[in-house]
């Protein structure tokens, strides 16, 4: 064998490392690699094949692009910038399968895996309720678990990383708060707002319906739809249990509740759960939101306000019965001409109305698949409810909602 | 004769006709024939034979079957995927290899378990264990699932319980409660047990060696065989397919009574329910014998059955085929492709089993291979073939290079077109084969058909316009194209129509549309796929069509590109529907594109021959529903269904009114509301009356079972109802409805509790079973069942039974 002479041999950085970076997004290509098989399969049978062919599409492109810049580098008419922005395309890849990734690394056992696979349900479910008779197409739903206090949203269709779009709306739902997520439909609502063009429309009519009260006063409303017309989503699906999650989740020091930074699509912490309680009111009559009202207004004295959140809040106290009914009952071209309680029957969410259901169906309102699957939402509101209702059993409720959740989860594929 | 066909330029008609042949006449099946020979006197019984179809009737189980055609999918799979891998399979011994140890684990647990209860069946005879240790064991034994997938699982779980049905009968008989002669019931626990887990041994083994190629009708005709030695032959009843096929039928009994034509292949839910009524056959066989003898000779009987080879006429087929398309692309403009159809006709003949009659023979398929030539001619050649290809292209047909597509795309189509063509000769009536003109029309008219199926448009528009039926379709311009096939196999796969049909379902037509065994659609979606049809709801539909070795399973898993099939699961395959004209019509004003085959045929049960049509509908939020029981793994729910056992032996009448977990939920809610136990009523009955609709017309095979002496007992026993005249049948389920309806309202108003404790209950569901002791006339019925006609009277089952009575139990109840 002839030995070479190594003072001879060429070195060509850039070959080395369009190399390197080709190598890297082709291991991509094994999406087994990604997620266990058992995560894989925790998905809906129809979410499963969607994904692996979006992930696979995009590793494909990028494997495309890195080896027509290495044929170009054997021509010698690839540049080192080229190389940077194959590189760059690779992290932007890499980023999107990691967050998914990440997302199917929290289906870690059997019973885990059925709770997400009923919030992926439960937020599909609401979103389909409202899209279907709208005509459009419901997407895919993949929850996932994080710590932190609220959840969040990747919306399906959205630009990703990659300029490829999200096949899947991913949902983080957060630990505190997995048998207890009204939060998944805030988040759907998000979804359903993209599709709809709900928030842009929201945000007309609380401008036009507020302008009476002042230009100020009306634009802050009004650049607060995204947030609450997720929040009526919620409501209009869940009743009272939503609004008592939220609470939970934004109660805190008085600072913080009467905290207003202009520009936030999130109102006034102070505001929403005032607007939730109000739904309540004009939806349900009386009940035990007055009490959380009074409640909250007194814990949170405005005097912890800075005077111009406090002026802003003040004028919105007693305005907040015709802003609900905006909220509740404009109609708008998203919902063909009618309104979102038009779409959605918010009596079947009535603490009476619930009250029945579940007197209908008995043991089985909790224990029969085929009934949960068809109304997985009123489980969730009556649960709610009665966790606020009779928080001396507190305990029995956390228990059924996670039985009820788990039957759900096994009971689809 | 006219045809738009036949106005090609080159096309000649040749029109020196054949003088007609004198036509035989054929006598006509009927059963009335028999009634002079009968004189109103019923025919005495044989104990035997009574004892033989009460353990037949005992040892069936429904579920069994399913765990059993789950298993012969999975092996399907398992052997397609090796092929694709690896190319193994064109080696059948390494693949039976290949297969038998993929099952081994399987085997163990099986060999295990069988010596197990052999061992301790020797021991109870030996007084070293009493009977309730064999109790036990039955309900301690575990198997090791560690290497076992879910369907292995489950078949285990069914062939325990199948075994532990046995034993029960083997008690039975030993007690004398059964009476099975003398010999068995003097015998000792173990040899009896020996014998049978030998049996089932055997029948296991057969499977995995056969495989794929599994035999159609071939444990069928074990199950037969063994009845037949104790039931009269004259007695036994047609298989179903057989009967499905009459015209073509009788004309092979009539014409060439040597070479009958089979009937149609049988799917693998057929297969799984044929090896389990062989199974239960030989193992009443084992505990009806009269001496020791009588089993070695069923052994051997069983051997030799078992040792029967694949048919390989499909293969056959599949290379003819080929050879047919490259001749035809040899061809130069001008040329004649008789030579060729003359080769390709006898051998899809053959494969279909159809013998042209002895006298003549020569003379048809002289006629046959003219007038195929003379139709075909004008799409022969270069020029004329590549102008069919880009047709076919643009009718959306995938070429991955047209150069070389566009030789054989067109021909392709052609073939296809002559084959089905030809595959219709067997539905022709006898006396056309024997008359010139008018096979000649037949046959242009079966290429009409087969044309407007595989053919894009070639006609010229005003052609369309005069004769509709050119085309399957009114408003589409659609063509049915053949989906690649897989790599072991040669053949073609299945064929899917170039379009994905977008329309809605109403909750009419849901209910209108009726599919398997004759359920509602709008049932088959609530139930098993979560979908209530309450409005109007957006699907997408998909069709295919099947071709031999390529059934439902085999379609839902190669259609990897449609969403939500693409798997080997039954979740899949099951939501694959028969598109009859009736559904075709009422979900996309097609009912052209509806199956060629007779209705009671596609509803009947599912079958893998050529030519059905099946769809299936992709709605947004579908998902197969499952159960997940306490222990064990998650199974499919069932939906909604009446079951009835009419027997004729215990003269009584068992129904199984299954309400699905929706629909007892429903009546549930409605019996806690106060006064509403007549509400409850109709819910039921309605449930009911739609289950009667179908026991009696496409559920005769599914859901409804007879015990009669003279009928073979096991899953094609329900067959045995169409001796029954139809204007008794209408009757007898009339009064079915009337004696249910009056028992239930008593039930419900009396006992309404019970069935909202079945309802709470965790299980899938709950079981209502009814059951008429001694109910009038029904030894009329048993009569006629044994060809005696002579006692049929007005007014029949007007009275109501002596005694019915109406259980409520969670679950879905066996019997």
């Amino acid at each position: 064998m002839q030995v070479r002479d190594i003072s001879r041999i060429k070195y060509e950085p850039q070959l080395i490392q369009a190399n390197h970076w080709l190598a890297a997004a082709k291991r991509l290509e094994d999406l087994d690699a990604l997620a266990s098989e058992l995560a894989w399969k925790s998905l809906e049978q129809y979410v499963h094949p969607h994904l692996r062919q979006h992930l696979s599409i995009c590793v494909k492109k990028l494997v495309e692009k890195g080896e027509a810049m290495r044929q170009r580098l054997h021509t010698g008419t690839a540049t080192a910038y080229e190389i940077e922005r194959f590189k760059r395309s690779y992290l932007q890849v890499e980023t999107l399968m990691d967050f998914y990734a990440d997302a199917l690394a929290t289906r870690t056992n059997p019973a885990t895996t059925a709770t997400l696979k009923a919030c992926d349900y439960i937020a599909e479910h609401s979103m389909r309720t409202l899209l279907e008779p709208l005509g459009h197409t419901t997407p895919a739903v993949i929850t996932y678990i994080d710590k932190g206090m609220g959840a969040s949203i990747l919306k399906a269709g959205l630009r990703l990383w990659d300029d490829s779009e999200n096949p899947a709306a991913a949902i983080k739902i957060v630990r505190h708060n997995l048998l207890r997520p009204t939060a998944l439909i805030h988040e759907a609502g998000h979804q359903v707002a993209h599709i709809t063009g709900w928030n842009e429309q929201l945000s007309a009519a609380l401008r036009k319906a507020l302008l009476k009260y002042g230009v100020d006063f009306a634009e802050s409303w009004a650049a607060w739809s995204s947030e609450i017309a997720a929040d009526i989503f919620a409501f209009v699906h869940t009743g009272f249990a939503s609004v008592a999650a939220l609470h939970d989740v934004v109660d805190g020091p008085s600072r913080g509740v009467l905290h207003y930074s202009p520009g936030d699509p999130h109102p006034i912490s102070f505001l929403r759960v005032l607007v939730g309680t109000e739904c309540c009111r004009q939806r349900f009559g009386n009940g035990i939101w007055d009490h959380m009202r009074h409640n909250w207004m007194r814990r949170h004295p405005l005097e912890n306000a800075r005077p111009k959140t406090a002026a802003l809040v003040r004028a919105s106290i007693p305005l907040l019965p015709e802003i609900v009914k905006v909220l509740l009952d404009y109609p708008l071209r998203a919902f063909q001409g009618k309104s979102i309680s038009q779409q959605i029957d918010v009596n079947a969410v009535h603490p009476a109305s619930l009250q029945r259901t579940a007197d209908l169906y008995g043991n089985s309102f909790y224990t029969s698949a085929p009934l949960l699957l068809k109304a997985p939402l009123i489980r969730l509101a009556w649960n709610g409810y009665q966790l606020i209702a009779e928080p001396a059993q507190a305990e029995q409720f956390q228990d059924q909602q996670r039985s009820w959740m788990q039957l759900l989860g096994t009971s689809i594929k | 004769m006219e045809s738009p066909f036949l106005h090609f330029p080159n096309l000649e008609r040749d029109v020196n006709a054949e003088p007609l042949p004198v036509v035989k006449e054929t006598y006509t099946e009927s059963p009335f024939l028999n009634v002079n020979k009968l004189y109103g006197k019923p025919q005495g019984f044989d104990k035997k034979a009574e004892a033989y179809v009460t353990i037949m009737n005992e040892l069936h189980d429904d579920e069994f079957s399913e765990q059993m055609e789950d298993l012969l999918n999975e092996m399907k799979d398992f052997r397609e995927k090796y092929a694709s891998q690896s190319g193994y399979m064109n080696n059948e011994v390494y693949s039976r290899q290949l297969t038998q140890s993929y099952y081994q684990p399987m085997l163990r647990e099986m060999n295990g378990y069988f010596d197990k209860m052999v061992q301790y069946g020797q021991e109870v005879d030996n007084n070293l264990r009493s009977a309730t240790d064999l109790e036990t064991l039955f309900s301690d034994y575990e198997f090791n699932g560690t290497d076992l997938t879910d369907v292995q699982e489950q078949f285990l779980g069914g062939l325990k319980k199948a075994f532990k049905k046995v034993v029960g009968v083997a008690k039975k008989v030993g007690k004398g409660a059964i009476a099975a002669g003398k010999f068995v019931a003097k015998a000792a626990l173990g040899p009896i047990l020996n014998r049978v887990s030998g049996i089932f041994k055997k029948f296991l083994a057969g499977v995995l060696k056969d495989g794929i190629n599994l035999l159609p009708g071939k444990y069928r005709n074990i199950a037969q065989s063994l009845a037949g030695k104790l039931l009269p032959a004259s007695m036994r009843p047609q298989p179903a397919a057989a009967a499905a096929i009459a015209p073509a039928a009788s004309f092979a009994s009539a014409v060439t009574p040597a070479a009958p034509m089979m009937p149609e292949p049988d799917s693998t839910s057929d297969m799984a329910a044929d090896l389990q009524d062989g199974m239960n056959a030989a193992a009443a066989q084992v505990l009806t014998a009269e001496n020791e003898m009588e089993w070695q000779l069923m052994e051997a009987e069983l051997d030799k059955a078992l040792d029967e080879t694949p048919d390989e006429n499909e293969d056959m087929l599949s290379a003819a085929r080929s050879r047919f398309v490259q001749q035809l692309n040899e061809l130069e403009d001008g040329d004649n492709p008789a030579p060729a159809v003359e080769q390709f006709a006898p051998i899809v003949t053959t494969a279909l089993k159809f013998a042209l009659p002895l006298i003549g023979r020569e003379r048809v398929k002289g006629w046959l291979t003219s007038l195929i030539s003379k139709l075909i001619t004008p799409f022969i050649g270069k020029d004329n073939s590549q102008m069919l290809s880009r047709l076919m292209v643009d009718k959306g047909f995938t070429m991955l290079n047209l150069e070389t597509a566009e030789g054989n795309a067109g021909t392709t189509a052609v073939a296809e077109v002559v084959e089905n063509t030809i595959r219709q000769v067997p539905e022709f009536p006898s006396y056309v084969l024997e008359d010139r003109q008018l096979f000649e029309r037949y046959i242009v008219q079966a290429f009409e058909r087969s044309a407007a199926a595989y053919l894009p448009d070639v006609l010229p528009e005003k052609a369309y316009d005069a004769q509709p039926e050119l085309r399957e379709t009114n408003e589409r311009s659609v063509v049915w194209k053949n989906e690649p096939p897989s790599a072991e196999e040669a053949a073609p796969g299945y064929k899917v129509l170039n379009e994905v049909i977008e329309t809605e379902i109403n909750p009419f037509i849901a209910n209108e549309i009726k599919t398997f065994g004759g359920i509602p659609l709008s049932v088959f979606l609530r139930d098993k796929l979560g979908i209530s049809v309450s409005s109007s709801i957006p699907v997408k539909v998909h069709l295919f069509e099947s071709s031999p070795r390529n059934d439902l399973f085999q379609i839902a898993k190669k259609a990897k590109r449609v969403r939500g099939l693409g798997n080997a699961s039954r979740s899949a395959w099951m939501q694959l529907h028969p598109l009859t004209s009736v559904a075709a019509g009422l979900l996309m004003r097609e009912p052209g594109l509806g199956c060629r085959k007779a209705k009671e045929n596609c509803l009947g049960k599912r079958k893998s021959a050529q030519g059905h049509r099946y769809y299936y509908l992709e709605i947004d939020g579908a998902r197969p529903q499952y159960f997940q029981p306490a222990k064990g793994r998650q199974v499919l729910r069932r939906h909604t269904s009446l079951k009835a056992r009419l027997n004729f032996v215990t003269n009584e009448i068992n129904m199984q009114l299954y309400l699905s977990e929706s629909d007892a939920q429903a009546v549930a809610a409605c019996l806690r509301k106060k006064n509403q136990s007549e509400a409850a009523h109709i819910m039921v009955m309605m449930a009911f009356k739609e289950g009667i609709k179908n026991i009696f017309s496409y559920g005769k095979f599914d859901y409804l079972k007879i015990v009669h002496q003279h009928v073979v007992p096991g899953n094609h026993s329900g067959m045995a109802i169409d001796k029954v005249p139809p204007v008794i049948t209408r009757a007898f389920s009339n009064a079915l409805v009337n004696w249910a309806g009056k028992a239930m309202i008593s039930f419900l108003r009396e006992n309404g509790d019970k069935l909202i404790q079945a309802a709470e209950h965790d299980a899938d569901g709950l079981s209502l079973r009814l059951n008429f002791s001694s109910p009038p006339d029904l030894e009329i019925m048993k009569e006629m069942l044994s060809g005696n006609y002579a006692t049929v009277k007005e007014d029949l089952f007007t009275d109501h039974p002596k005694e019915s009575t109406i259980h409520a139990s969670p679950g879905h109840q066996q019997d």
